[in-house]
């Protein structure tokens, strides 16, 4: 097996020499067909973020969401300045809504301080897993199955586990609560300016911020959104939110550390309640 | 590093970078594959020439549903059997799977690196064609062994078999040369 294992590692590295121009001669006719067919593509009427909404089955857009996409690709057709800018959202938006599983972390601060993070972990399939730390440690997990149409929140520290029935529309709202693509679309849909181009954590990205953005649940009095897409791969990698709360305290959230299209399976959302937890019905509490 | 479902929308989009990226990503394996089964690099060189065109020609219709460098594989291993067959055809009498080695006539095309890669080079040689093509197209076509069996028409098992046999003889002709 081992001789197996080693021999498949050096076949692998064989590689036949090439001239530097092999590349050129190889993807040179390719290259030049392409821009033929993209020359003849923005000629017509629809634009191409149209034919990809109609017929990907896997993108849910509802309401706020198709008006936005909608919006920002009018924008780039019938505008009199070609506005690379509002293309490039629109670019976004379409990446966003192919993604099916994602994982995040957002932290929330009040007033300069920090009251612990959330990572998110988010398939479509299998649901939501939550875990929010303080501290450094887990304090919260939670465990949103649509499956089994149940939340099971597991407290470590009380060593206690609480498993609560959900509604077909509990369902709905706590993954659209889990699911930072509405935040997305909901800053798109406000007047944003565009950012410089900065690097973050290594990454190439440009930028948004939108005041005021339409918020839907957040309730923050002069709120700033501003996001940050990998110029590589017009994906999210840093969204943050602040504003006023009603008390009077200022908020500031931000996710970050995204993994779009991540590889999640069923385990990664299997609720582990080790034996000597006890279970807390919701009556009882 | 992006996804292949994100440079396949690259190249929908009509981004030459995405297309630059995929060949960046499997362009070498790719000639490894269509060298293996033509025997000659201009000739392989032309096969990757014709499978890129063809899959911007069809980029339009094109979804990926697998693995991309699985599917540019099979485009790769395609086109140089319909090579093959049209060279057979002008030239009756040659033996489609005449034994060759892979590194000669042409040695110097293969890229200068250790001693002991040459020694699995010239190994590889004197492998059986078709042990040759299966190892090949697996390792560096990502071809999953269905698929060869699909693309070649013969047995899963006979491919599995054939790739078994491979790397015994392999290991029979290096012993234990090969090192980690």
């Amino acid at each position: 097996m081992r001789f197996a294992k080693n021999i498949e590692r050096l076949i692998l590295k064989l590689r036949i020499k090439t001239e530097p121009e092999t590349k050129e001669r190889i993807l040179g006719d390719a290259l030049e067909t392409l821009e033929k067919l993209k020359q003849v593509d923005t000629t017509k009427a629809r634009p191409n973020i149209w034919r990809t909404i109609m017929k990907d089955r896997r993108i849910e857009l509802v309401g706020a969401a198709a008006i936005v996409i909608a919006a920002l690709a009018a924008m780039r057709y019938f505008s009199d300045s070609i506005d690379g800018s509002s293309f490039a959202w629109a670019r976004v938006a379409e990446e966003v809504e192919q993604m099916d599983t994602f994982t995040y972390r957002k932290r929330t601060t009040t007033d300069g301080l920090q009251e612990g993070e959330t990572v998110l972990h988010f398939s479509p399939q299998y649901g939501v897993r939550l875990g929010r730390y303080s501290g450094g440690k887990v304090s919260v997990r939670e465990f949103v199955l649509p499956a089994e149409k149940v939340v099971i929140t597991i407290i470590p520290q009380q060593k206690k586990y609480v498993r609560m029935p959900l509604t077909a529309d509990e369902l709905r709202q706590m993954r659209q609560a889990s699911d930072p693509r509405r935040l997305i679309r909901q800053f798109m849909s406000g007047r944003y300016t565009d950012l410089d181009r900065d690097n973050i954590n290594g990454v190439e990205v440009y930028g948004m911020e939108v005041k005021n953005p339409p918020l839907s649940d957040e309730m923050l009095e002069n709120a700033v959104g501003r996001l940050w897409v990998s110029v590589e791969t017009d994906l999210p990698v840093r969204m943050e939110l602040e504003g006023v709360a009603a008390d009077g305290s200022r908020i500031k959230m931000v996710i970050d550390t995204f993994r779009w299209d991540a590889e999640l399976t069923e385990s990664d959302f299997g609720p582990t309640i080790p034996p000597d937890y006890t279970v807390e019905t919701p009556e009882s509490k | 590093m992006l996804e292949d479902s994100q440079l396949v929308r690259k190249v929908k989009r009509g981004e030459g970078d995405g297309l630059c990226r995929i060949y960046e990503k499997y362009g070498e394996s790719l000639l490894m594959v269509a060298t293996v089964l033509l025997r000659d690099v201009a000739t392989a060189e032309d096969v990757l020439h014709d499978v890129f065109v063809s899959f911007v020609e069809g980029i339009a219709e094109f979804e990926l549903t697998g693995n991309l460098k699985s599917y540019l594989a099979k485009c790769v291993a395609n086109n140089a059997r319909d090579r093959l067959r049209a060279k057979n055809r002008k030239a009756a009498g040659l033996n489609e799977f005449e034994p060759a080695c892979l590194g000669s006539p042409r040695a110097e095309q293969i890229v200068a690196m250790d001693e002991q890669l040459e020694r699995v080079n010239q190994a590889l040689g004197q492998l059986p064609s078709e042990q040759r093509e299966v190892i090949i197209l697996h390792l560096h076509g990502g071809m999953k062994f269905r698929e060869i069996s699909s693309l070649q028409g013969i047995s899963i098992n006979t491919i599995q078999g054939q790739y078994r046999y491979g790397i015994e003889k392999l290991r029979s002709i290096l012993g234990s040369e090969v090192k980690k």
